[in-house]
């Protein structure tokens, strides 16, 4: 039984809220939710995401994405020498502008993008792991950025683009980073500091991190590392991060999936898979399957923080239309999802960055604790936790079985079973003979061995996968080390690769 | 304003229960004392609860899979019920044979095809297997503004032979006692009882109903006239640990958001 004194009915006629709670507290933040795309290739995407936007603004939604660019995009190979990569690289990691025409059709996208409200920043020149450069590296990379872009006319002889742009409209409006396979070291913000940016994107954080502005001065608005519910993994609020780990899923489901060819239904062009590390042409229920996961863990990633301490979201996508299409399509849909809420801010990054700088330091502890009024919190039931569950491996002292256990509080769940996704069998007594694992491979040849866990469901919760080198060699050697720790973060290859495929995608949702 | 709401916290009632805020050890939000109940279907308006349950979760279930139990699926440990199955994700009541009411943002994310209401989900049919379900046909309508404007009707692809309720035509007043039925952490329908603590701005009620996740979408009734007074929204938060696992908040029974409940007036039943 409940009991609550009778108020007078006087003062109820005002139908006050009564503020329990939160009098004395922080006022509750907007939102925002950081949309941005890495590259800046494909003239479809440019297309289809300003009139996304623009159909937004239409309905009364505000939407608006950053796009960090390479300028290797506005070279062509005949002015690729206007370029010249520091860090002993060489050319371009991506490619070049197809030609005149095409760069000046791109300039026309990046400026009346900027002109419609969109942000351009910058994501370096060539596309190079900028890990191992040094400062004078960095220096030479942003010095050469600025001049390509200052003078991207006289290079490119081009007068007016057909868009009747007799310059860039954005160069000196650029003040956010966003590194490269998020390849950083120490001499890149001291550096974006004396060129004059505000603000960085590469590095990498807890879903509910407040930004701090770092000594450099620069604000550091990081991906978010999103913990699985329902599941033991932790996903990086970038797609091709989501890609690596989806194909390998795949692959392991369907030894046959990297030779499938789709075909884009309105070119009639074959669309054919490159890359196992990352794939284009899937099928249409493995599309549905990748969509719902990247999802279900943006949705994870926006409750916590909209209806939690407000942190900023961070989404990171490329021009590429990996998983057919599969990631671009749930940027929009999860776009479309969130920007029409209350209290959502789906802007730009210098958006953030100025309200960044309304606040003090001790405004933004209160903000990362939750230290305000939040925002009163839906009763369905959408999502589990996430699972405290690993996988532990170990060679045996003759080298000849995997010895795997389950770790974590969650491995005493009932019903897990463990599978060597190589074999396709299930591991019963927590030894995997290498013999078998062996014969998957040539001699000589480097595996990863794939350990997935399964719930009594036959859900996917945790996997773990593991380099074996040289297999059958006197040189052969395993590596305990989870590879998936390493798609949490950056360095990995192949981002960009598929800007400019035929695509086929639905933007109907 | 300030000065106003300081009189009314000053005005509550100091002499109910023990108010001291616990932080320890249980999950979900409750109110002074637990209240949460296991219900049975002779209580009043029980057989017109309904589950909402993903197709593919009932299927399995009904196939004598075994399905995470709520301690599983959120680590809730401390209710004797914590153990059991955890499959409805929203809870609703039949206003018509065929005609589902619930909340609004229950099927945002999902689709007509992908759900199931289903009947009887309480201790006793589940024992003895009297659960039965039908399928979303269509949603007739739905707003979906937290706390505001939150509220969906489903239309089934049969009707079921469960009495429909009641809805009340006249607004209920602050210090009504009301009761509410639903699944707690996605378990077996459960009872819970309470008061209206106060009626917003947009004429929703504000109670002090326990209240888990799972339980958006349940309906509560006016404990004298047993109408239908409205369904439930949204409230408090469930706080989670440093793991994710969700903690229970304990609130004075004036305290805390309180939980809304979308005034059955505010939602347009021409159907």
């Amino acid at each position: 039984m409940k009991g609550i004194k009778k108020i007078s009915s006087a003062l109820l006629a005002f139908n006050l809220v009564i503020p329990t709670q939160g009098m004395a507290q922080a006022e509750r933040p907007p939102q925002f939710v950081m949309f941005a795309f890495d590259g800046s290739y494909t003239l479809d995407v440019w297309k289809e995401s300003r009139k996304y936007t623009q159909d937004k603004k239409q309905e009364g939604i505000d939407t608006r994405f950053t796009f960090f660019i390479n300028p290797v995009y506005l070279l062509t190979r005949e002015t690729r020498n206007f370029y010249d990569a520091p860090g002993g690289k060489n050319g371009s990691a991506i490619g070049w502008g197809d030609s005149v025409s095409d760069v000046s059709l791109r300039i026309d996208q990046m400026n009346e993008a900027f002109s419609e409200g969109h942000e351009i920043g910058s994501h370096a020149i060539g596309h190079w792991d900028g890990s191992e450069w040094t400062q004078n590296d960095w220096n030479s990379e942003f010095s050469q950025f600025n001049k390509i872009l200052d003078n991207l006319f006289s290079i490119n002889k081009i007068r007016e683009t057909k868009g009747g742009h007799s310059r860039l409209l954005f160069t000196d409006s650029i003040t956010g980073f966003r590194a490269p396979k998020l390849g950083v070291s120490k001499g890149l913000w001291p550096t974006l500091a004396k060129y004059g940016f505000k603000y960085d994107t590469s590095k990498t954080n807890k879903d509910n991190y407040w930004p701090q502005k770092e000594s450099t001065g620069l604000w550091n608005f990081p991906l978010g590392r999103i913990p699985e519910p329902g599941g033991a993994r932790t996903w990086l609020s970038m797609d091709y991060n989501f890609c690596v780990r989806d194909s390998a899923r795949i692959l392991s489901e369907d030894k046959k999936a990297f030779d499938r060819t789709n075909v884009d239904p309105k070119s009639g062009k074959k669309i054919v898979n490159k890359d196992k590390l990352c794939l284009r042409a899937i099928s249409a229920e493995q599309k549905k399957k990748v969509k719902q996961n990247m999802l279900s863990l943006y949705r994870a990633y926006f409750n916590k923080n909209y209806y939690g301490n407000r942190a900023p979201l961070h989404i990171g996508h490329h021009f590429s239309s990996w998983m057919s299409g599969a990631y671009l399509e749930v940027f929009y849909e999860f776009a479309s999802e969130v920007c029409s809420k209350p209290e959502v801010s789906c802007g730009v990054y210098q958006d953030l960055t100025a309200f960044m700088e309304t606040l003090g330091s001790s405004q933004i502890k209160s903000f990362q604790e939750g230290n305000f009024d939040k925002l009163a919190r839906p009763k369905s039931l959408i999502m589990s936790r996430h699972f405290d569950l690993g996988i532990s491996t170990s060679l045996d002292k003759n080298q000849d079985r995997l010895e795997v256990q389950l770790i974590g509080e969650d491995a005493k769940m009932k019903g897990l079973t463990l599978k060597v996704s190589n074999l396709d069998k299930i591991i019963s007594n927590g030894q995997v003979p290498l013999s078998e694992i062996r014969k998957t491979g040539q001699v000589g040849e480097d595996l990863v061995i794939r350990l997935a866990v399964y719930d009594r469901k036959g859900q996917e919760v945790a996997t773990s996968s593991h380099n074996l080198k040289a297999v059958g060699t006197q040189r052969e050697a395993f590596d305990s080390n989870n590879l998936e720790e390493a798609w949490l973060s950056g360095h990995l290859e192949g981002a960009h690769s598929d800007e400019g495929q035929q695509r086929n995608l639905d933007f109907s949702k | 304003m300030f000065f106003i709401c300081m009189f009314l916290i000053a005005c509550q009632d100091s002499s109910s229960k023990n108010h001291v805020i616990k932080s320890n050890d249980k999950e979900g939000v409750i109110y002074g004392s637990n209240d949460i109940k296991e219900e049975y279907s002779e209580a009043m308006n029980s057989l017109a609860s309904v589950a909402l349950i993903n197709k593919r979760d009932y299927q399995d279930f009904s196939a004598g899979l075994e399905a995470y139990s709520a301690e599983e699926l959120t680590g809730v440990t401390d209710f004797e019920w914590a153990v059991q199955a955890s499959l409805s994700f929203c809870s609703g009541v039949l206003i018509k044979p065929d005609l589902v009411l619930t909340a609004g943002h229950c099927i945002e994310n999902i689709e007509c095809d992908n759900f199931v209401g289903v009947i009887r989900y309480d201790k006793e049919g589940l024992e003895n297997k009297l659960m039965s379900s039908a399928g979303c046909q269509k949603i007739e309508g739905s707003q979906n503004r937290l706390g505001q404007n939150d509220w969906a009707l489903i239309r089934l692809d049969r009707a079921l032979t469960n009495k429909p309720v009641k809805l009340a035509t006249q607004k209920s007043k602050f210090h009504d006692k009301v009761y509410s039925i639903g699944y707690p952490l996605g378990t077996a329908k459960k009872y819970s009882q309470g008061q209206i603590r106060f009626i917003d701005i947009n004429n929703n009620y504000q109670v002090n109903l326990d209240a888990f996740v799972g339980q958006s979408g349940s309906p509560v009734f006016d404990s004298q006239t047993n109408e239908l007074i409205g369904v439930l929204s949204s409230g408090e938060e469930d706080p989670t640990d440093h793991s994710g696992k969700m903690k229970v908040k304990y609130c004075a029974d004036a305290g805390c958001k309180g939980e809304t409940i979308i005034s059955i007036l505010n939602i347009p039943l021409q159907n």
